[in-house]
């Protein structure tokens, strides 16, 4: 495919658990010695008040000011200085985005003016932020919270529920989302400037869920669920139940020997990157096992829930432990899908190729949002596969 | 949108009249022009540069590395000379009607 690439090839992305923020911001870290590690820790720390574009051209600037400012031998930044940052980065934020009528569009999927390109750009391309997800939820709070104050709760149990499920499926699938939206918004298109950076239609690596993290959530939420389900059953043991388990054993089985047959032995995968799920995989845990609770204990749904919640957990949770105690002992870039594929078909995954994706073009050395492709992780002490 | 002069916004400017300067040397000139009353920190400091560039007040004109840490220089152009001597001669203006308004009050205007 003869066009721009967009992001870094996996072994540029470092692993672990170092947020996208902690590494120098421009080209090569420079200008960013002399200073106190954990003082340069707390300066970023504080930038992140200012828009991602501003940080990357001028974060290393702020940060050499603010080390000639500082106290000799300081180790963080005074709460004067950290509160100056946090004022001037919610101001600029307010400066360089768009009027509030153009927000409001842009939150219904509208472009803003080509104006505020760069600040789509940050936006569409900004780290998952469990921020956004918990305020999707709360936004179906509010829409239940009506039929709270009537006293139909079962009613706003259902919503919250289909409210908590849209909301989690948004967040799993959002990278995925948020590359269309990037492809339709920022574009150049007719009418924008044609000077300066713009952004181009190119091809990215195809991003994938890690399967180790995403089973061993899996696990968690259905066990919690299970459990609870069990718990509130007027009869825990019953045929259904009976027959639920073993089609789980068996299913665990048969998805268990394929993995092992497969070894994690496959193609090379040089365009695709790993979503690690670490920190967010307590998130959809509690939040599942809160609507678990509430559906067992709510007195309309409750038998039904116990039931559905049991026979589900039964079937499903032997086959999702299987696929974590053994993600466990695989490379950690092995991805979610290719567990299911193996598990499904008996097959090893097929080559990932790339997507289509808004390549930014025209920016200088070291000024492209480097954010986009920075949330994407692999391990960098993989074993090579195949 | 057009600009307003502020106090930090003046001083800046006048931090940049005798050459290019970065962001410790702008604090510094800042010092030194408030008689010490005024102390930027770098949150204020770089919104008021943002503006000023913004503006066409001033403008980048280098960069260098000192110590490892980056410098970036800044420079008044001459939008943002004439700025600040327009504000100058208002600010002078208002002194003079200031005293003529004090001259009446000898305990307090009779200097």
């Amino acid at each position: 495919m003869d066009r721009p690439r967009g992001g870094s090839e996996p072994s540029d992305v470092p692993g672990g658990d170092v947020q996208p923020n902690d590494a120098p911001l421009l080209a090569g870290g420079r200008a960013t010695g002399g200073a106190d590690p954990g003082f340069e820790r707390s300066v970023r720390r504080w930038l992140r008040a200012y828009p991602p574009r501003w940080r990357v051209a001028r974060a290393d600037e702020v940060l050499g000011t603010l080390v000639e400012l500082a106290e000799p031998g300081a180790t963080r930044l005074d709460r004067r200085a950290a509160v100056g940052l946090l004022v001037g980065g919610l101001r600029t934020r307010a400066r360089t985005g768009p009027p509030l009528h153009q927000r409001i569009g842009y939150m219904l999927g509208l472009r803003t003016s080509p104006k505020y390109l760069e600040w789509m750009a940050d936006d569409l391309t900004a780290p998952f932020s469990t921020a956004s997800l918990l305020l999707r939820i709360a936004q179906f709070g509010l829409y239940c919270l009506p039929w709270w104050i009537r006293g139909d709760s079962t009613r706003a149990w259902l919503i919250l529920a289909v409210g908590l499920v849209a909301s989690i499926g948004d967040g799993i699938g959002e990278h995925d989302v948020r590359r269309k939206r990037r492809l339709r918004l920022l574009l150049t298109q007719p009418g924008d400037p044609r000077s300066g950076p713009h952004w181009v239609e190119g091809c990215g690596p195809r991003v994938r869920a890690a399967g180790r993290d995403v089973a061993g959530a899996t696990a968690t939420c259905l066990a919690w669920c299970t459990v609870i389900g069990i718990a509130a059953s007027p009869r825990p043991a019953t045929w259904a139940g009976a027959i639920a388990l073993v089609l789980g054993l068996v299913g665990a089985a048969v998805a268990t020997w394929r993995w092992r047959r497969w070894g994690a032995r496959g193609p090379e995968q040089p365009d695709r990157v790993v979503l690690r799920w670490r920190a967010r995989s307590a998130f959809p845990v509690v939040c599942f096992g809160a609507l678990a609770w509430m559906l067992v204990t709510d007195d309309v749904f409750g038998p039904f829930a116990s039931r559905a919640l049991t026979i589900i957990g039964l079937v499903v949770l032997p086959a999702t432990v299987a696929a974590w105690v053994w993600s466990l002992r695989a490379p950690r870039d092995v991805a979610v899908s290719d567990l299911a594929w193996v598990a499904g078909t008996g097959r090893p995954p097929t080559q990932d190729d790339v997507v289509l994706e808004a390549v930014p073009v025209g920016a200088p050395e070291g000024a492209r949002p480097a954010s986009l492709f920075d949330l994407v992780r692999t391990d960098p002490d993989r074993p090579a596969l195949g | 949108m057009a600009f307003r002069m502020t106090e930090q916004a003046y001083l800046v400017l006048l931090a940049l009249a005798d050459g290019p300067r970065h962001g410790y040397g702008v604090v510094q000139a800042v010092v030194t022009l408030s008689d010490g009353r005024v102390r930027l920190g770098a949150g204020t400091l770089y919104g008021v540069l943002d503006r000023l560039v913004e503006a066409g007040y001033a403008r980048v004109s280098g960069e260098e590395v000192v110590d490892g840490r980056l410098r970036r220089y800044y420079e008044l152009t001459d939008e943002g000379g004439a700025a600040a001597a327009a504000h100058t001669r208002e600010l002078a203006a208002l002194a003079a009607r200031a005293k003529r308004a004090l001259a009446g009050r000898p305990a307090l205007g009779g200097a």
